[in-house]
């Protein structure tokens, strides 16, 4: 090894790093703002009048809240941050660094496109889309760009790879850069529903080119991609749990080689489960929609293997500072660390949303909760906070590290974090609530005429929850603008990764392979998706027009 | 893997219920459905959207009688309203309500009555539910369907039970 194999200058990754980061926060900043003003609506306070002529209707609000924080927020900030993790775990750059920033401006560009139909209340179709609505072609455009972007950051991530593996033969990948690979090939073969169904579907249709659609095709591709793409959100925030929060928590990795489990499975079993999304659908039989709901509890494994590894590094570092009894290390854990805080609060409120998600999953229980409320407060646990507050946690260390700047306050980071906690589970357990008693969601609720009086007090906690949470996301832009500007005092510049109990040499050959589990991936994804989607292909007769309904 | 330490032990004492958890309820949910005949929507045929005014059953809009105290609603949505949006019935009636939509994707959730199904233009719904008690059981929309989205709801209406020959005068009552 020369010298400069040994220790190669990455600050080029850092900035390329940096500048996901900045895309993905101020979009996060616009998608949390409109999320205030939809909990107040809930509430009764109906401030749209205020937003004109911005801002044209509760549903224009509501379009742009889920379209940035969840397709926008998190998918440049998986991009800005896996490619981080990859090239520091590797310890050697990426491989073309012309690609790589090709790939940010391609998916900046991407975010423009979608952003302005957006904006101009032309897209108001909410992040689903859901056909025959009929958005500005522009919308469609940009989001496929915006994903074929990440196609490109598969690719660099791969060759990265490649370049790697030539000079390492016969020695285990190291594990963050390993999962970071998982979790954009898992998320490119699950992408491949949604592209089809934007180009083949949407982008013809909205171009003009064709004159009819079909809403059952569209949601099935659709929810091909919209169910693996929760994982695509949640695999980066379990690398930070894996891979680094152990070592933050005084602690190391409980087993390397179950993490690498538990990532093959997410990789095979991620896709072939979307219909438990569309349950309520007609046209699609009950055997399939059982067989998804199968797989689905399936997928649930991985995750338990996670919460064990999770946890049992977590007690391992809260012993290793003199943490005691079944239950009481945990208050041994370094609270005062708020990247830590942030994301030990993640998992606690993630529990539930695990739980619950099992609940929507249930084939006949999801007749009870779907398109209520419920799954609302359902996925404000899990990707608006086991996600989100993660994300804001990687930051407290990350973004001091870019910077080479200390972060502003720490005090501010640890309120911000236990305000975020708190918000969303009075917030949370409202939502669900809200939908046991039949509540629909994605609602002007205060306009509506059958507004149920007993309602009233779930809905007033939905505004409170919510306003707790705008204010914990204040603390923190403000931590973060704070700290990229103002912050002086010079911060560490190393990323901590954990070592684990039990390393990668225990890990066995086959789980640093690729082709078996692509293979098991893909026949999984055919036998779950092929007869249904054959049958729809082959059948469908693309007659409903489209429309504009905003 | 290394058998016999104490982590490859703690990983085994972990797996097995993670595995036997899942599977539990997944056999406790198969004996709901078939057990308990809790039915998912399924495969009921297409009907032109841009027709759906011109096809049977739809042309006919409203709730007939198919058996004693069984009835068919057959029902249209549209932005923003269901037709009919008002269903009267005696109480202890099965109601099947067959519905599609003629433009956009909407849904029909009648949380007292446990009805959560979509209505997609293309596609022919059908549910069943029986209302057992008196009273009014609202219905909406639950997905979104433009931007009167929240104004798009109805009523069954469940009167007294109907001991007479002839519940079909109840309708209009």
């Amino acid at each position: 090894m020369t010298p400069a194999d040994a220790a190669p200058d990455l600050r080029p990754e850092d900035r390329l790093t940096a500048a996901y980061l900045i895309v993905a926060l101020i979009s996060l900043f616009v998608g949390v703002s409109l999320g205030f003003f939809q909990a107040l609506e809930h509430a009764g306070i109906n401030l749209y009048p205020w937003l004109l002529p911005v801002i044209k209707s509760y549903y224009q609000g509501l379009s742009l809240h889920g379209v940035l924080n969840i397709l926008v927020f998190t998918t440049f900030f998986i991009s800005g941050f896996l490619q981080f993790i990859t090239a520091r775990s590797f310890g050697m750059p990426l491989w073309n660094r012309g690609l790589a920033w090709a790939t940010f401006w391609l998916m900046t560009g991407g975010l423009i496109l979608t952003a302005i139909p957006l904006l101009g209340n032309a897209a108001t179709v909410l992040f689903t889309f859901y056909p025959p609505m009929k958005a500005h072609w522009a919308f469609y455009v940009g989001l496929t760009l915006v994903v074929v972007a990440t196609w490109l950051v598969t690719l660099t991530l791969v060759l990265t790879y490649r370049t790697w593996r030539a000079r390492n033969p016969g020695v285990r990948t190291p594990l963050p850069a390993f999962m970071s690979l998982v979790t954009f090939v898992m998320w490119t073969i699950a992408s491949l529903g949604l592209a089809a169904e934007m180009l083949f579907m949407m982008i013809p249709w909205s171009l003009g080119m064709v004159a009819g659609t079909d809403a059952l095709l569209a949601r099935a591709l659709f929810w091909y991609t919209g169910h693996p793409i929760v994982y695509f959100w949640l695999l980066p925030a379990y690398i930070s749990w894996y891979t680094l929060v152990p070592r933050q928590a005084g602690g190391k990795l409980f087993s390397d080689p179950l993490a690498r489990v538990s990532f093959l499975l997410f990789l095979v079993l991620s896709t072939p489960v979307g219909f438990h999304h569309q349950f309520t659908d007609p046209g699609i039989s009950q055997g399939w929609k059982l067989f998804h709901a199968f797989l689905t509890f399936a997928v649930f494994f991985p995750s338990l293997l996670t919460f064990f590894s999770v946890v049992a590094s977590l007690e391992n570092g809260a012993r290793a500072r003199g943490g005691k009894g079944w239950v009481g290390w945990f208050g041994k854990l370094p609270w005062r660390d708020p990247s830590l805080t942030a994301q030990v609060l993640s998992m606690i409120l993630f529990a539930f949303g695990g739980i619950g998600g099992l609940i929507n999953a249930s084939f006949t229980m999801n007749l009870v909760v779907h398109n209520t409320a419920w799954v609302v407060g359902h996925f404000h646990l899990t990707v608006g906070t086991a996600v989100t507050l993660t994300f804001m946690g990687i930051t407290y260390w990350l973004v001091p590290l870019l910077r080479g700047r200390a972060l502003w306050s720490r005090r501010m980071a640890l309120t911000q974090a236990w305000l975020w906690f708190i918000g969303m589970a009075i917030m949370s357990t409202a939502q669900h609530r809200l939908g046991l008693m039949g509540m629909p969601r994605r609602t002007m609720i205060g306009a509506a005429p059958y507004l149920q009086p007993e309602w009233q007090s779930a809905l007033h906690l939905v505004g409170i929850g919510g306003t707790i949470l705008f204010i914990s996301a204040m603390l923190y832009f403000a931590n973060m603008l704070l700290t990229a500007v103002v912050s002086r005092e010079p911060s560490a510049l190393e990323v901590p990764f954990a070592e684990a109990l039990s390393g990668p040499e225990h890990a066995p050959a086959i789980l640093d392979r690729w082709r078996p589990w692509l293979a098991f991936a893909l026949v999984m994804i055919v036998i779950a998706y092929g007869p249904t989607l054959v049958r729809l292909v082959a059948t469908t007769p693309f007659d409903a027009p489209g429309m504009r309904v905003w | 893997m290394n058998r016999g330490s104490p982590v490859y032990l703690y990983e085994l004492a972990w797996i097995l219920p993670s595995i036997a958890i899942p599977v539990g309820m997944l056999v406790a949910l198969i004996v709901l459905a078939y057990g308990g005949g809790v039915h998912l929507p399924g495969d009921e045929g297409r009907v032109n959207p841009t027709a759906v005014m011109a096809t049977a059953p739809f042309d006919q809009p409203g709730i007939v009688e198919v058996a004693p105290g069984r009835y068919e609603v057959r029902m249209i949505a549209g932005i923003w309203l269901f037709t009919p949006n008002e269903v009267r019935i005696p109480a202890g009636s099965t109601v099947t309500f067959v519905a599609t939509s003629r433009d956009v994707v909407h849904g029909l959730l009648i949380p007292r009555a446990n009805v959560n199904v979509m209505l997609l233009p293309g596609q022919i719904s059908r549910v069943t539910a029986r209302f057992e008690h008196p009273g009014e059981y609202p219905f909406f929309c639950h997905e979104y369907c433009g931007i009167a989205h929240h104004t798009m709801w109805g009523k069954v209406i469940v009167g007294p039970a109907s001991n007479a020959k002839h519940p079909d005068g109840d309708s209009t009552s």
